[in-house]
């Protein structure tokens, strides 16, 4: 559905955004990894028709984004990372005035689909008040509720789940794998343990430039056997071991490490996950600069 | 807490905050224009700083504070840091005092550049720079520092109370304007043409005035003179800083006590209390329909409209909009001038408002509105949502032309609505078309300028640049930039035409065109109309560019440029060319008009007329002794033919062998000039300076006659010329800038000292420019009268009336024409003039000289100015001398500035001040009746003698007839009437020569026109009671009798000599004192 080749982007402080970055994606949930800074929401934006991008080509099945952006602006969902809203507007008339403007003519169906994208983003009770005096949370499942009005076959999410607990996390994830079966959904997200259980497929993007993409299990496949934990501050690391993160569990510090072989006798093989893979990556980074 | 270490925290905050130094080269930049005024040399540098400082006080305080306190006071909840601030050690009492002691050290800071810069050039300028440095500092302490922290004071209470920049914006806009409306309304110098409404609010303004410059007028009043130091200033002056400082600490303590608001950022909700009940629910997609305009059309106004109107600063400025319009048109409506009231129209109502008040008020909200608009979905974070939906850019950014359009709509409807409530509770009826004519010429200029702000905003993707481009486009169209910055073009004054306010006589002929008959005028040639449709297809052009470069209200999201001619490029390049064609025509047209000329230009036109021509003054020339006019006035087409023929002959004892003809005006002569045995010497002809050389033969007491045609052609497109106007209501040519002058024309040279060393000459000798000097013992050898026959035949469309000086000797038709023929009996002063109009006459006479008054209706006040005609020429006829002349005629003229104007046999009374004009009820004379009878005293005095001597004062014109007025008043109306009128110029005279910056000269010597008019009341007043009217008669009638026509000319001192003659020997120290002498303060004592 979404092939991206060559993109790049340069902003008019010199900051290079995005680096002749090609991606491939098809229908399904799609995760984009990467640490503050590294591009996610340039390249987001870029797909969303924000920003135009200085070289490259951008296509979404038969759509030339950049020289139709109505097009795909058609059928487009939309959440930015950070948004307002406007004052004195109620939840309601807000998501109306957003249907409106997808091109929600009809009345009734668009009154039917707010109502039930209220429902579905637990804001019904909520639907007469002013958004602007909603809490962090409630506003996030607003972004979320007027991003689905329509029938958005591109549905670019960036850090969806930013400000929602558990339950409100988890009902987001039913909703995202329901509505992906027959649409593309970009992902962006800090939390990687979201992108490993939702996404099938996943890039991982550090300063412009895709360093990893692929099958969610592919990418984790090698590291299976590789990774080891031990508990502990001060455990020596040998040479041939890579340090992962150093986290804690219930206040004990904890060290996660790739190596072929067992690093120490304090360390125990664990599985692989997306986020081994990702911190794997990061180092791999750091080490060539 | 040491207070230092926060001080230098605020400055930190404040050094790395764009907005500030904006604001810091934004102000000097202003005082360095206001400043900017080369050549100018005050004769009192004191009270010119005084002013100055008060002038930028005024203007730039006020938007200082505006801009810098919202980024002071409220920048914790302007940027959600409040929780953060807060919670720290310093108590909230600490902070408020410390970022308001901030604010005001900042701008303090900034105020202390102006008044070095304005120390610096004054002490370039003017010899006193020690005493200029001095009263800088001094100023800067006493005058400035205590305004400065009133309004800071007024500020922190304000955000106290508020926590919304908008009401500090909105309280800067209000003492800005406040105190400009202050100043206007007690006749305050800084603003032009200002006067008194009302003694007690002089009186609190004395201990009110934030920058106490009324307690220093109101001592200049009283004493005449500047005050050498602060030591010298009264004690209203002192009172008047106490009150301040007091009222500072008063809100200061107020502004402590203030519990603190709730921030605008209000409390969430709590979530807790939602149900999960969704686990169950699945999605279900809506598609969407096929793009439609429409609904998405009204969804966009709908919002955009809500989000505007919901806005506290919306509501405010429309409220504050609509007092300000009310009280406007309630107070005023009605005012003629002092102790005349008019009965008011609706015209009259909106004349109030319709030129100012709200076209700059809407410009300004217009201005914020656009923005707001602009960058609504940016500053409310949600323009990347708004961005991302399938809604083309142009649609997104017409809406917003949509709904600016109809909110400037709204702007002039409530305004207008506003008039119409004052109107009604004053019980003036409502002319509803007039209403809809005036809604149209004040709302086309706002629309194109919402085209234009909106344009700018959506073709600039930061809201700064964008604000700033506005800002430019505001300061070329609302103030006085172009002008400082000498930019003479009206093209600068973006956004302007050159539109008149329309009166009662001629309604909206002044700048709408020739065509009468129809309210648009014509479209090509009118005042209006050409500057709107150019200023349109700009506006439209900018628009048009920016609906497919629109950036989508995020700023970033513009589409690529591509050189694709589609509908809308077609559009813009079409109106693009098309202003430019337009502009061209106004161009050329305005050339033809010569309205391009800038002050310079003609000052320097002027200096070299006088450097090259000088030496014709030694020449022999020869008199016009007649002249001979044949004009047809076609006033429909804004034309005149004129054929003019002029006796020239040699009074001199020597042949005359070179003729020098100066045409000062731009419009010259269609056909070649016959002159009988004479021949335009080639090398001669000066086109640059209208000068003419021809060789001629004429003997001695020889005459010859030069021909000339003229065809004048007139354009709306720029106000007409107070003297030429061709209008089918009201025309008038008087054919001084016309017909040729002879030989070397001394009036023509520069009088001023700066300007004529500015233009490379030297200062006139006192002899030549200084009235008592001039003629201190008798009249110069030079004097000498230009008077000759007038004859002159007018020919109008029927139903007209031609009017001129002289006896009416025939009058017929012909070819569908009227002709009137007229010819003066004996010589009179070379001023002919030609007036038209469709009126009527009354007709009188007094002392066997036939009255005519010429008016479209007749009324009381008709009937009062035939009256002071007659009681004029007969007081004159018995105690000064017969009329010099056939006959006097009196014709009503418009509204084009000057109240009262006459020329030989013939005088223009303005008919606002003289038809619809009646006394008030506690008015203790008639203003209609003093100005008649002052202008035709202007027969005698101006047009019989006071004319002839180059270089002597208006004193014989004017201030003489202001003793006429004296004595005719207290004759037909008693001493009551009379006193009234000593009251009133003495107020008058009192208030205008403490904010003048000329210096003192005596009566005789005098070139202002306070000192010629009001001065010389209260000067003949006071002659009057300690002589006595006979003695002053007496040297008038000898005045009269000694240099009437055609003996020697008079000047102001031959009448200072007749006095003395007439006058016992103790009285000569005080007629020396009060005529010659410069010391006002015996005037002002008798307040």
């Amino acid at each position: 559905m979404l092939q991206i080749q060559d993109l790049s982007k340069t902003y008019a402080d010199g900051t290079q955004a995005l680096r002749k970055l090609s991606l491939e994606a098809g229908r399904g949930l799609f995760g984009l990894l990467g640490p503050n800074g590294a591009g996610k929401s340039s390249l987001l934006r870029t797909i969303a028709t924000l920003q135009s991008a200085d070289s490259g080509t951008l296509l979404f099945d038969d759509i030339d984004v950049q020289q139709e952006p109505q097009r795909l602006r058609a059928q487009l969902g939309y959440l930015p990372q950070e948004f307002g809203v406007y004052p004195h507007l109620s939840c309601w008339a807000l998501l109306e005035h957003i249907a409106v403007l997808k091109g929600l003519h009809q009345a009734g169906p668009r009154r039917e689909q707010i109502n039930q994208l209220l429902a579905l983003t637990n804001l019904s009770n909520v639907a007469s008040k002013t958004v602007a005096q909603f809490s962090g949370g409630m506003r996030q499942r607003f972004g979320i509720a007027q991003a689905l009005l329509g029938n958005p076959k591109l549905l670019i999410l960036d850090e969806p789940s930013a400000g929602l607990d558990p339950q409100e996390r988890a009902q987001l994830h039913n909703v995202l794998c329901e509505i992906s079966r027959d649409r593309l959904v970009l992902l962006s997200s800090h939390i990687v343990d979201d992108i490993e259980q939702l996404c099938p497929n996943v890039a991982i993007l550090l300063q412009g430039e895709i360093v990893l993409q692929g099958d969610t299990q592919d990418l984790i496949s090698p590291l299976s056997g590789q990774i080891w934990q031990a508990y502990g501050a001060d455990i020596d690391l040998p040479p041939q071991a890579q340090l992962l993160q150093r986290s804690y569990q219930r206040g004990i510090p904890l060290q996660r490490v790739f190596a072929q072989e067992c690093p120490g006798a304090d360390f125990s093989p664990v599985a692989a996950t997306l986020q081994d893979r990702y911190f794997l990556a990061l180092a791999k980074q750091e080490a060539t600069q | 807490m040491t207070l230092w270490p926060l001080l230098l925290n605020e400055w930190r905050f404040c050094r790395v905050q764009p907005l500030f130094w904006l604001s810091v080269v934004l102000a000097l930049a202003f005082a360095a224009l206001v400043n900017l005024n080369p050549g100018t040399i005050d004769a009192q540098p004191v009270k010119a700083l005084l002013l100055r400082h008060s002038m930028l006080l005024m203007t730039i305080q006020p938007l200082l504070i505006g801009v810098l306190a919202p980024l002071l006071l409220l920048r914790d909840s302007q940027h959600g840091v409040g929780a953060l601030i807060e919670v720290t050690a310093q108590s909230r009492r600490q902070r408020l005092v410390v970022r308001a002691l901030g604010l005001w050290l900042c701008a303090a800071l900034l105020q202390l550049f102006f008044v070095l810069f304005v120390a610096l050039l004054f002490s370039t300028t003017y010899a006193d720079a020690t005493g200029i440095w001095r009263w800088s500092w001094q100023l800067w302490l006493v005058q400035q520092l205590p305004a400065l922290a009133l309004l800071t004071a007024l500020t922190l209470w304000s955000s106290c109370r508020s926590q919304s920049p908008i009401v500090l914006y909105l309280q800067g806009a209000a003492v800005w304007l406040g105190y400009m409306l202050l100043a206007a309304a007690t006749g305050s110098p800084l603003m032009a043409n200002s006067q008194s409404l009302s003694p007690l609010l002089s009186q609190l303004m004395v201990y009110l005035d934030p920058y106490a410059l009324t307690p220093v007028l109101a001592q200049l009043r009283q004493n005449g003179e500047m005050p050498a130091g602060l030591s010298q200033l009264d004690i209203n002056f002192w009172l008047n800083r106490l009150l301040i400082v007091t009222l500072t600490a008063l809100l200061c303590w107020r502004a402590l006590q203030c519990n603190p608001v709730a921030s605008s950022q209000r409390q969430p909700h709590a979530t807790t209390d939602i149900t999960q009940t969704t686990a169950a629910l699945q999605y279900q997609p809506c598609p969407p329909q096929q793009l439609r305009l429409a609904p998405v059309f009204a969804a966009l106004l709908r919002l955009q409209l809500q989000q505007l109107c919901l806005q506290y600063g919306t509501l405010l400025a429309m409220l504050a909009l609509c007092l300000l319009v009310f009280s406007e048109v309630y107070t005023g409506l009605g005012y003629a001038e002092a102790f005349s009231q008019l009965v008011p129209q609706s015209r009259d109502a909106l004349n109030r408002v319709s030129h100012d008040v709200i076209p700059r008020f809407g410009l300004l909200l217009a201005a914020f509105w656009a923005h707001q608009l602009s960058w609504l979905n940016r500053q409310q974070r949600i323009d990347s949502l708004v961005a991302a939906t399938p809604q083309p850019a142009a649609l997104l950014l017409l809406s917003q032309f949509v709904v600016l359009s109809g909110l400037v709509l709204l702007l002039v409807l409530l305004s207008l609505a506003a008039v119409a409530l004052a109107q009604m509770l004053l019980q003036v009826p409502l002319d509803l078309a007039e209403y809809g004519r005036q809604g149209l010429l004040i709302w086309l200029p706002l629309w194109v300028w919402t085209v234009l702000l909106l344009a700018c905003h959506a073709l600039l993707g930061q809201p700064l640049w964008a604000n700033l481009a506005a800002a430019v486009l505001l300061a070329f169209g609302l103030s006085p930039l172009p002008d400082l910055l000498q930019l003479q073009h009206p093209l600068w004054r973006i956004g302007q035409s050159q539109l008149q306010l329309p009166d009662s006589l001629w309604g909206y002929q002044g700048a709408l065109g020739c065509t009468a008959q129809s309210f648009a005028g014509d479209v090509y040639h009118g005042g209006f109309w050409p500057y709107l449709w150019f200023w349109a297809l700009l506006a439209i052009s900018l628009g048009t560019l920016a609906l497919q470069f629109y950036h989508r209200g995020t700023g970033f999201s513009r589409p690529k440029l591509v050189a694709a001619l589609t509908p809308l490029t077609a559009v813009t390049a079409i109106c693009a060319v098309l202003a430019l064609l337009q502009g061209l025509h106004i161009h050329q047209q305005l050339d033809a008009a010569g309205a391009l000329q800038s002050r310079d230009e003609r000052l320097a036109k002027r200096a070299a007329y006088e450097q090259q021509y000088q030496h014709w003054r030694a020449v022999p020339q020869p008199v016009v002794q007649q002249v001979t006019l044949q004009a047809h006035l076609d006033p429909h087409q804004q034309q005149a033919k004129i054929r003019a023929t002029l006796t020239l002959h040699n009074p001199h004892a020597q042949p005359i062998s070179q003729l020098l003809l100066s045409f000062p005006g731009l419009q010259t002569p269609t056909a070649l000039q016959q002159l009988q045995s004479g021949q335009a010497v080639a090398a001669n002809i000066d086109n640059n300076l209208g000068q003419q050389v021809f060789s001629v033969q004429l003997d001695p007491g020889a005459s010859t006659t030069l021909q000339l045609q003229y065809l004048l052609q007139q354009q709306g497109i720029t106000p007409a010329p107070s003297h030429q106007i061709i209008r089918p209501e009201f025309s008038y040519l008087r054919l001084l800038q016309l017909l040729p002058q002879i030989g070397f024309v001394p009036e023509l040279r520069l009088r001023d000292d700066a300007e004529r060393v500015r233009f490379g000459l030297a200062p006139l000798p006192a002899s030549e420019a200084q009235p008592s000097v001039l003629a201190a013992s008798h009249t110069p050898a030079s004097a000498r009268y230009d008077w000759a026959f007038l004859d002159i035949t007018i020919a109008v469309p029927l139903g007209y009336q031609g009017i001129a000086a002289g006896a009416l000797l025939k009058s017929w038709q012909a070819d569908g024409q009227q002709f009137f023929h007229y010819r003066t009996e004996a010589p009179v002063r070379n001023l002919p003039a030609l007036i038209a109009v469709p009126w009527q006459k009354q007709s009188s006479a007094a002392a066997g000289v036939p009255l005519e008054i010429h008016s479209p209706q007749f009324n009381t006040a008709t009937d009062l100015t035939m009256q002071a005609m007659q009681h004029t020429v007969q007081w004159f006829s018995a105690n000064i001398g017969a009329y010099p002349g056939d006959a006097l005629r009196l014709v009503m003229m418009p509204d084009i500035g000057p109240t009262g104007y006459a020329l030989p046999q013939l005088v223009l009374i303005n008919h606002r001040v003289g038809l619809r004009a009646k006394p008030t009820a506690d008015a203790p004379f008639s203003q209609v009746y003093r100005r008649a009878a002052h202008e035709v005293a202007h027969q005698w005095f101006g047009h019989g003698i006071g004319n002839g001597v180059a270089g002597d004062s208006a004193f014989l014109v004017e201030s003489v007839t202001k003793y006429t007025e004296l004595v005719l008043l207290e004759q037909q109306f008693g001493r009551a009437a009379m006193q009234g009128l000593v009251d009133f110029e003495q107020q008058r005279f009192a208030r205008a020569q403490a904010g003048s910056l000329a210096a003192a000269s005596s009566l005789i010597d005098a070139e202002e026109s306070y000192d010629q008019y009001s001065r010389a009341t209260l000067v003949f007043a006071r002659l009057r009671a300690e002589l006595g009217d006979e003695v002053i008669v007496a040297a008038l009638r000898q005045l009269w009798q000694q240099h009437r026509y055609p003996l020697p000319p008079a000047s102001a001192m031959d009448f200072v000599r007749a006095l003395q003659a007439h006058s016992p020997a103790s009285q000569l120290p005080l007629i020396n004192q009060l005529l010659l002498g410069t010391d006002i303060r015996p005037l002002l004592d008798e307040e």
